[in-house]
């Protein structure tokens, strides 16, 4: 009987232990930092009055775009700031280069990779023509950390022939009126060894301070203004015009070269905009 | 009863040898149960009461015959001789060897009785309320794939192995992701196990050529709370101790689903030590799902011999294994059914591994020394990140993603001797003991990382190609004082040092040397100009390590104890650079709890509770990139655990519960993938069946393991899935045959293994994806085994010869 009654104490003391250790231990819980989130997010041109988008060149050119078809997506959002570089020309910069000289890296404006904390993995077709917007048919996915800049990848597409972007429009200066077609389109055989075909086919650094929640929205406006702000639209009168009487610019033209320039440029054409979910109608 | 070989024992042994045939007399006379009990017996040579300390708190003593063979183990039972005869006299019998004698059957001879001595015990005493040397015992009957396996008895353990059937289990206990060892120091026999500077994590520690039949003891030491614990023992030690204590002769086939088929043989010759074995295992299986085939040959032997009053013992093991592995697979793709639940992406992933080691021990009631030599390779091929990594970099040519599969290979030798002793004396009729211990280990690896083009085995990057050499050389005193009987204070001092030396055969990787061929690695050119393709690295660091145990008690079998410890883990050699010194990754630890051991007739309870909490300096962490764990900030995680053992001849029944917490010290976030709470329950049956056959009962062997592991905490604040899983285990033996079932997985549950949230791309949707998410490695469905078992020899044929003596046939727990 003694040693069943020790035994009997001694399980009551170590029970009690167990539980008061346990007890001192469950409350510390936590989490590992930050979360999952989903979002949704569209795609859509500036505003605009009109089916097609008039606009003047700083060369001196009226532009009239009567059709303009992108493929959008896939869209990463990066933790890295955005840094100014000489190519994305900063005209405001001014004095303060003396002082803060200018990070690039890689001709990217880039130090570093970042880290990628949101995406949509999805490719639409947009007419940037149009400011309605069309909505990514599946929800981004990202973590609740904050970003501070959005990646563009430039994928091909086939109902676009093949290409990323095309355009059609008529180019008007004096007297001269130049109908106009072209396209850009993503060539591996671009690739170089100094530019890597992911470098090439990615627009990186388009300023998006931002912290994805879910239920959020994130609005992508897409403005080719400044895509042709320094064409020279009367080279492309050297050339043969097409079946529709509309003239090709292509690589090697300074058409091309400032449209594929302003599709890359991280300011101007590509605008994000981000709407918390409190104040999203989902 | 063996009283008067004590009796006569003790004409020739010192007073305090007196002292403990005395108490030992007493008790034999004042215990009713004594008639079960022998009365220990201890070398002349030897102090009394600490050989029967160490042989009642610890692994047991061998004990052989005064011509140095074997006599039956349950002829002998220790007591407690330090405790004054005037007190309470603690009863601590080992449970296993509770049995009575069998008596003798017809045309089967007996178990000799007569004089007998204890050669000193090698364990050291028990360190704080969570050093626990488990007696494997019945146990064994849980299923049990390997010997790693063992370790879920212990409280806290959780065990995943997503990388196939050959490579090293993943270990999580007490809040530590110890991954493949890193934090957990595994030994053999004395043989350190983990791998300094392995490819696959520092530390890396395989025990799948340990044939788990052979495994006698496994002594967990939770938390660096003893001087002889050292490198990697930041969460604790786990100690293998092999031995077949059932005498005679084992066969077993196992033959079950996919394709598995297992055969073992255990031949322990009778009249010998518990050491002396050979055993051998062939298994092979088709493997669930893709890509998880596995094939293993192993074999262990062990002879043990007393030459005068040293034991000598030799160990020998040899093992090969290939096997596949399916990694992981991304949630969102099984979801979409673009990859199946036991799918793959990779089928070449996989590996192959080779062990072939030698030791030798020599122990005497003063000295004991181990000395060992191991040849060690390993192959893993394994892809966590699919197409991620591989983005083309200056000096390249133009090339998409290859593919980040990860090609490692090591070769290593590993030398190594360790030695201590003990000086022992007596204050106020306690002993009072130091132990001073020296150890020794030279590792020299030959270690690559290499990148695969993908669904090949063509190398086309080499992350690192090294020829590290790590030599480890320790000392300690480790003091035991007894100021009372119901106190004592164990600890000292240990003092690591780690020298390193290693070579770079790919010192310029990485960078592009303007001028330097394109795709061209290991240049033999940098910015200066030309230079050597390889540099070599030097670096060496001490590390004094204070650690120690405050016990009270037993008070009616309840001892308190409080514990503190200070350990590190070596770093990796990957992280060294020139002349630096070793940059340690130092820990403190410290724990509090209780512990109580009852033994009433043929029943033992052992039952522990505590309370801990660790800190670690600089932690490793899982990369998914490097496919290991890479160096992260400090760490605090604390805990509680309690832990229960109920032993008896006919029912054997282990469960404990463990619940942790981990933080980072600088942002007090969780550190992930260490699961909060695990509990396990073990439970083995061994009844005699009314059912005779030719006047041999027919016994039924049953057994249980359950596991509980609550939802795991993943980056970004998720949590992994509950696991509740149960294996079960049944058999009937009759005599020398014995036909069971054997189930693992026994509900069928589909459940992932690992679990973790990383970015990975493969190839498997539209577009790149960049975002981290859930990838898991794939847990076993519910296998069925048919096994087989051929029982031979002496204690084989009383199997069953009555019922009164069905169960000592097989050993007690």
């Amino acid at each position: 009987m003694t040693t069943v009654r020790h035994v009997l104490t001694a399980s009551a003391t170590l029970s009690v232990l167990a539980a008061l250790t346990f007890a001192a231990a469950m409350p510390a819980c936590g989490n590992t930092g930050f979360e999952r989130v989903h979002f949704r997010a569209s795609v859509g041109g500036v505003a605009h009055e009109g089916e097609t988008l008039t606009f003047e060149t700083r060369a001196g050119w009226t532009v009239t775009l009567e059709r303009a078809r992108l493929a959008i997506g896939p869209i990463y959002f990066n933790t890295i700031v955005p840094l100014q570089s000489h190519a994305t020309g900063d005209l405001h910069r001014g004095w303060r280069s003396w002082f803060v000289p200018i990070a690039s890296a890689n001709g990217e404006s880039h130090i570093g990779q970042g880290r990628i904390v949101g995406e949509i993995t999805e490719q639409l077709e947009v007419d940037v023509l149009s400011p309605t917007l069309q909505t990514f048919s599946r929800d981004g996915i990202g973590l609740s950390e904050p970003v501070a800049s959005v990646e563009l990848w430039l994928y091909n597409r086939a109902s676009l022939d093949n290409a990323v972007a095309t355009v059609a429009g008529t180019a008007r200066r004096g007297e001269l009126v130049v109908p106009f077609v072209g396209q850009f389109a993503m060539d591996p055989a671009d690739a170089t060894t100094e530019q890597p075909l992911d470098s090439l086919r990615r627009i990186r650094g388009i300023a998006a301070p931002m912290t994805l929640s879910e239920g959020a929205s994130v609005t992508l406006r897409v403005d080719l203004r400044p895509a042709f702000a320094n064409a020279d639209f009367s080279e492309l009168t050297a050339h043969t015009r097409d079946r529709e009487g509309r003239y090709r610019f292509a690589r090697g033209d300074n058409v091309f070269a400032s449209f594929q320039a302003g599709l890359r440029s991280t300011q101007g054409t590509w605008n994000v905009s981000f709407t918390a979910p409190s104040t999203t109608t989902r | 009863m063996q009283l008067h070989a004590c009796r006569a024992s003790a004409k020739s042994v010192p007073p305090f040898a007196m002292l403990a045939c005395a108490s030992a007399t007493w008790l034999a006379s004042s215990q009713a149960h004594a008639q079960s009990m022998d009365v220990v017996v201890v070398d002349a040579a030897a102090d009394a009461s600490t050989a029967a300390y160490d042989a009642a708190t610890a692994e047991g003593p061998s004990v052989v015959a005064s011509d140095g063979s074997a006599v039956d183990a349950s002829a002998v039972s220790v007591v407690d001789a330090a405790v004054p005869s005037s007190a309470p006299l603690p009863v601590e019998p080992l449970p296993r060897e509770a049995a009575p004698i069998p008596p003798p059957v017809a045309g089967v001879p007996a178990p000799r009785e007569q004089g007998v001595r204890v050669i000193a015990n090698p364990s050291s005493a028990p360190r704080g309320a969570s050093d626990q040397t488990i007696p494997i015992g019945r146990l064994l009957e849980v299923p049990t794939q390997n010997a790693g396996d063992l370790l879920r008895l212990a409280p806290g353990i959780f065990l995943v192995n997503g990388l196939g059937e050959g490579h090293a289990e993943q270990i999580f206990l007490r809040g530590f992701d110890a991954r493949f060892g890193q934090d957990l120091a595994f030994s053999v026999d004395g043989v350190p196990v983990n791998e300094p500077g392995h490819p696959h994590g520092h530390g890396y520690a395989d025990t799948h050529w340990v044939i788990p039949e052979v495994v006698d003891t496994l002594r967990v030491q939770e938390g660096p709370f003893d001087p002889r614990q050292g490198d990697f023992a930041v969460a604790g030690s786990a100690l293998y101790s092999l031995g077949v204590r059932t005498r005679g002769a084992r066969v077993q086939y196992r033959v079950g689903s996919f394709g598995t088929h297992r055969l073992v043989g255990v031949f322990a010759p009778e009249g010998e030590l518990r050491g002396t074995y050979v055993a051998a295992e062939l298994a092979r299986s088709d493997g669930y799902g893709d890509n998880r085939s596995f094939e293993r040959a192993s074999a262990n032997l062990g002879y043990e011999r007393v030459l005068g009053s040293v034991r000598v013992r030799v160990s020998a093991a040899s093992y090969l294994t290939r096997y596949g592995s399916a990694g992981v697979v991304r949630e969102d793709d099984v979801r979409s059914g673009r990859v199946g639940f036991f799918g793959t992406y990779d089928r070449t992933q996989g590996g192959d591994s080779t062990r072939h080691g030698l030791s030798l021990s020599l122990d005497s009631s003063r000295v004991n020394a181990t000395l060992w030599a191991t040849y060690r390779t390993y192959a893993l091929r394994e892809n966590y990140t699919g197409f991620l990594l591989d983005t083309q970099r200056a000096g390249q040519s133009p090339h998409g993603q290859r593919g980040d599969a990860i090609a490692q290979s090591n070769q290593s030798f590993d030398l190594g001797a360790q030695a201590h002793t003990k000086l022992r004396t007596t204050l106020r009729a306690l002993p009072q003991t130091l132990e001073v211990g020296v150890f020794g280990r030279f590792v020299q690896g030959d270690v690559t990382q290499q990148r695969l083009r993908a669904g090949t085995v063509v190398p086309y990057a080499t992350d690192f190609d090294f020829v590290p050499a790590m030599a480890n050389v320790a000392m300690y005193a480790d003091g035991e004082l007894r100021p009372w009987w119901w106190l004592t204070l164990r600890g000292g001092l240990r003092v690591d040092a780690f020298h390193y030396n290693v070579l770079d055969r790919c010192a310029v990787r990485g960078t592009y040397v303007r001028g330097a061929p394109l795709d061209a690695e290991c240049l033999s050119v940098d910015r200066a100009g030309y230079r050597s393709p390889t540099s070599r690295s030097t670096a060496m660091g001490l590390l004094p390590q204070p650690r120690a145990v405050l016990a009270m008690g037993p008070f009616a079998g309840l001892t308190f104890s409080l514990a503190y410890g200070s350990g590190a883990r070596s770093v990796d050699a990957t992280y060294l650079a020139d002349g630096e010194r070793a940059p340690f990754s130092p820990i403190q630890a410290g724990e509090v709890g209780a512990t109580l051991h009852r033994h009433r007739g043929a029943w033992t309870v052992d039952a522990r509770a505590l309370g801990y909490i660790t800190h670690v300096e600089r932690d490793l962490i899982f990369d998914e990139a490097q496919g290991r764990n890479g160096l992260a900030n400090g760490t605090t995680r604390g805990g509680a655990l309690a832990a229960l053992r109920v032993s008896h001849p006919r029912l054997d029944l282990g469960a404990h519960v463990t619940y942790a917490h981990a933080v980072f010290d600088d942002t007090g976030l969780v550190v992930p993938y260490v699961p909060p709470l695990v509990a396990r329950v073990d439970a083995a049956l061994n009844w005699p069946l009314p059912l005779k056959i030719r006047d041999r009962r027919v016994t039924l062997q049953a057994a249980t393991g359950l596991t509980f592991v609550s939802p795991r905490p993943l980056p970004f604040s998720e949590f992994g899935e509950l696991i509740a899983t149960a294996d079960a285990n049944v058999s009937l033996r009759w005599t020398h045959v014995e036909i069971g079932l054997f189930c693992t997985n026994l509900f069928d549950a589909q459940y992932a293994w690992g679990q973790f949230n990383f970015v990975s791309d493969f190839m498997s949707q539209e577009f790149a994806t960049r975002v981290a998410t859930r990838h898991f490695s794939v847990a076993p469905p519910r296998q069925l085994a048919l096994t087989v078992t051929m029982h031979l020899g002496a204690d084989a044929a009383r199997h069953g010869a009555d019922a009164r003596h069905t169960d000592h046939s097989v050993e007690a727990p």
